[in-house]
């Protein structure tokens, strides 16, 4: 019988108003692993900050191996035995391999590099990475990265080891390898906590699976074994109506056939390769599929900052594709960026200046001398139109909420008069509120002959503005859901690879 | 309304500015303009220098003191436009002594001083150029691109002097008489440089390019990632910084009428200085024509202010430094007050 080292006792953590875990109990047991999957937003990565010392809970203890830990940082968790494996690398590019190795949180003094290769090698010989350790960390591809991080973790021999997402940037050969090494380390009895989006991975290497919805902890049928994938997803995402939103009624008619934007036998330079896809003006296209499935690689390559390889694009402004996003905008595309920050807004601009930036500056439609009244008026006009709540134009867009700020963006693309919008993750930092008028916003686009491809980490997005949804899998279109068929179980299903029919509950 | 007065175009300014109603408001909104900081910081020293030196304020050292401002101020305001995105141009100077040297070599050959000094404008604009094809070309930050054409370009200015003064300019030519000279009491430059700041401050505000410059800065991704072109406005703003270093050639040579080898040598450090002190910010997104002539102007003032109190020339250079930072910590200071006060006025 396995023993619990590591118990979550009664957890709760609020954010404000928000509440994030709501009185949350899991027990970790020595000797196995405990997978953990939640929805965006379910309350996966409080918890793991909480368990890693990040975050302190507001009510509720933690109990390792009998005592109750109160911790302050992640390095005093560190020093209990509890290593972090987080989504983000904790690393540092510039220094070498063995450098990286030295660095481990909560620790003083250094042990010669040198010492330190003689120690990491077997951890990383294991891990089936080979690399000369006095190189430089930032020569190493990004799954590499993750495996020095990985190795840096294992190196302190932890009695909880937590991952976070630790395949998102692996290829499967070196999946099958983490997973073959979690294995030894839960027969040497070590307890592991594993979070992933891909459930279906997440399930063949968990011996227990704990499932988090809405900051609470839901309990699944039982079962002798694993549980089966469709248990894990009714769990996750509850059992939600699956009515179309009322927005969509009536879409159908405004849909034309004139200018669709069509890709035949698409190929892009990592895994992208769709044979047929088409999306006609009037029309919201769902494209969903886990990272690496594609999605990514079909937007940048459609808004040309990535090359097509092979294969022909044409767009609904009959303009002719080029690899740069400069002609992109010209042949009226339009990205809303899910990196907001970087790429969508200068947030210490004025609202004015954002929304009159694709129009102005990328397109030149303004001419030389920029008449700032015009501008303010056009902003003011447009803003209107979007829903935008502001004081003034002129106040910076960084002091906007980020449902606000996410109006903003699609404002400055409505400028351009865009053909084909896509739309990556565009409620992603978006209030419920917001969110509506987003939906709204999005299907009233497509209303006016314009054809909108979105991505969404929310199956739920899908189901109230997608007329219909694609399936990404491996870089190819695996599955195609409307009607009765776009329910967000489907979707998950399908994304984690089972076929349509049979993940069918 | 008023902060068109004061010449400062940003809407957030103007969106500010425009809230208030009484009349104590007004009177607040005053002190809030972005330069306050600077001017009460320039006021400070006038009144240091003048108080004890009446002299200072004696029409004819007003006129030097401007001679003085015009020829960096010229260079400053293109710099405006550089560090505005994020960009820094070291070899102003190395520009700024090709221009005047070639200018001088080829009034000194027969052309007519017209044509010579319009060519070194185009000369000027083409060193500049130069600048950013080459940082486009390999890849690399601007300035790292102008540490080294610096060298070139005071390198080239050697070779075409032959390290020697050039003299003998035709002094009663219609070109040395207008620029050399003064119109409506002031010295012609001082009112070049006020033209081409009124000029540089219109296209910073209210054009295209200008708003192109400040995006970039405010955002350099993101203005890649809606289609602006951001090498080519590079190479814009480093060929107008160019041009405009000529231009200042072409203020000395018209006053001095005589060229020394070593002109413009560490004049870069100067411009950087007056346009940081003026509040440009290095991360960018932020600056004004404005500011970099109040910077100019209480760089200069300094200078005058040594002279005045007669200080030890050892001492000189020290001196100048630490009231530098002075200006720049009270600049600094009076923004942090109002950021602060904003930020409460936005929690009521």
């Amino acid at each position: 019988m396995t023993q619990t080292v590591y118990s979550v006792r009664g957890v709760t953590k609020r954010f404000g108003r928000q509440v994030a875990l709501d009185n949350v109990n899991i027990d970790i047991q020595e000797g196995s692993v405990l997978g953990l999957v939640g929805s965006n937003g379910a309350g996966k990565s409080t918890l793991m900050r909480c368990l890693a010392g990040a975050l302190k809970p507001d009510q509720g203890e933690l109990v390792l191996a009998g005592r109750q830990l109160h911790m302050n940082s992640m390095h005093e968790a560190w020093q209990a035995g509890i290593a972090f494996v987080s989504q983000e690398l904790n690393l540092f590019p510039a220094l070498s391999i063995a450098e990286n190795l030295c660095l481990v949180p909560g620790r003083r003094g250094w042990r010669s590099a040198a010492r330190m290769a003689d120690e990491a090698g077997p951890v990383l010989e294991r891990l089936g990475f080979r690399a000369n350790l006095a190189a430089p960390l930032g020569s190493l591809s990004l799954a590499d990265r993750q495996l020095v991080e990985i190795a840096r973790a294992l190196l302190q021999n932890p009695r909880v080891f937590i991952l976070d997402e630790p395949t998102s940037a692996l290829h499967a050969s070196e999946v099958d390898r983490l997973h073959n090494i979690l294995r030894e380390l839960k027969w040497s009895g070590t307890a592991i906590v594993y979070i992933s989006h891909f459930i279906e991975e997440l399930l063949g290497v968990s011996d227990t699976v704990a499932v988090l919805r809405d900051g609470r902890r839901v309990t699944l049928p039982e079962r002798p074994g694993p549980p089966p994938l469709p248990d894990v997803v009714t769990a996750m995402l509850g059992d939600k109506p699956t009515n179309l939103s009322p927005t969509k009624g009536g879409a159908r008619e405004t849909i034309s056939t004139e200018n669709p934007l069509r890709l035949t036998n698409l190929r892009g330079p990592i895994a992208l390769s769709v044979d047929r896809m088409e999306a006609r003006r009037g029309e919201v296209v769902g494209v969903a599929g886990l990272a690496g499935a594609g999605v990514e690689e079909l937007f940048a390559v459609l808004f040309g900052r990535l090359p097509v390889v092979r294969g022909e694009i044409s767009l609904p402004s009959g303009g002719r594709h080029k690899a740069n996003s400069a002609s992109a905008v010209a042949n009226g595309i339009a990205y809303v960026p899910a990196d907001r920050k970087r790429l969508g807004l200068a947030l210490d601009q004025s609202i004015a200046d954002n929304v009159s930036s694709v129009r102005g500056l990328g397109l030149g439609r303004d001419g030389f001398v920029i008449s700032g009244r015009r501008q303010a008026e056009r902003a003011r006009q447009r803003c209107a139109a979007t829903g935008v709540k502001m004081a003034s134009v002129g106040q910076a867009v960084g002091s906007l909420s980020g449902g606000n700020q996410q109006k903003v963006v699609f404002a400055k693309w409505i400028e351009a008069d865009p053909t084909l919008l896509l739309l990556d993750d565009p409620m992603r930092g978006v209030d419920i509120g917001a969110k509506s008028e987003l939906y709204a916003l999005i299907r009233q686009l497509a209303a006016e002959k314009r054809v909108v491809v979105i991505y969404s980490s929310d199956p739920a997005d899908y189901i109230a503005v997608a007329d219909r949804v694609l399936v990404f899998n491996g870089g190819k279109v695996a599955d195609e859901l409307s009607g009765n068929q776009l329910t967000e179980h489907r979707i998950v299903t399908s994304m984690n690879g089972s076929s349509g029919v049979s993940a069918c509950v | 309304m008023r902060a068109k007065l004061i010449g400062i175009g940003s809407n957030r300014l103007l969106a500010r500015v425009s809230d208030t109603s009484s009349p104590v408001a007004r009177a607040m909104s005053l002190a809030r303009f972005d330069e306050a900081g600077l001017l009460i910081g320039l006021i400070v020293l006038v009144l240091i220098i003048g108080i004890p030196h009446p002299e200072f304020f004696e029409f004819g050292s007003i006129k030097t003191l401007l001679r003085q401002c015009a020829l960096v101020g010229i260079m400053a305001f293109g710099m405006v436009y550089l560090v505005s995105m994020t960009e820094i141009d070291l070899s102003v100077g190395g520009i700024y002594a090709v221009a005047v040297t070639a200018s001088a070599l080829m009034i000194k050959s027969g052309i007519d001083p017209w044509i010579a000094v319009l060519l070194s404008l185009f000369i000027g604009a083409a060193l500049g150029a130069f600048n950013s094809i080459v940082t486009a070309a390999l890849d690399v930050p601007l300035i790292i691109v102008s540490l080294g054409t610096l060298s070139v370009f005071f390198g080239l200015n050697l070779i075409i002097s032959d390290a020697s003064p050039i003299f003998g300019m035709p002094r009663d030519h219609l070109f040395f008489r207008i620029f050399g000279g003064e119109f409506l009491g002031l010295p012609a430059s001082a009112w070049v440089m006020f033209a081409v700041g009124v000029a540089l401050h219109f296209l910073f505000f209210h054009t295209r390019f200008g708003a192109t410059v400040r995006a970039i800065g405010a955002n350099r991704a993101a203005a890649d990632f809606i289609g602006v072109k951001v090498d080519r406005v590079r190479l814009y703003a480093t060929a107008l910084t160019g041009m405009l270093c000529a231009l200042s050639a072409a203020m000395t040579l018209a006053y001095f009428k005589a060229v020394d080898p070593s002109m413009g040598e560490q004049k870069e450090l100067l411009v950087i200085a007056a346009v940081v002190i003026g509040g440009t910010s290095l991360a960018g997104g932020s600056g004004t024509i404005l500011g970099a002539f109040l910077g100019v102007l209480i760089i200069n003032v300094i200078d005058s202010g040594i002279v005045f109190f007669g200080v030890d020339p050892n001492y000189a250079r020290f001196v100048t430094g630490c009231v530098i930072l002075a200006a720049i910590a009270l600049d600094r200071f009076v923004k942090r007050r109002r950021q602060l006060s904003d930020e409460l006025q936005s929690h009521l």
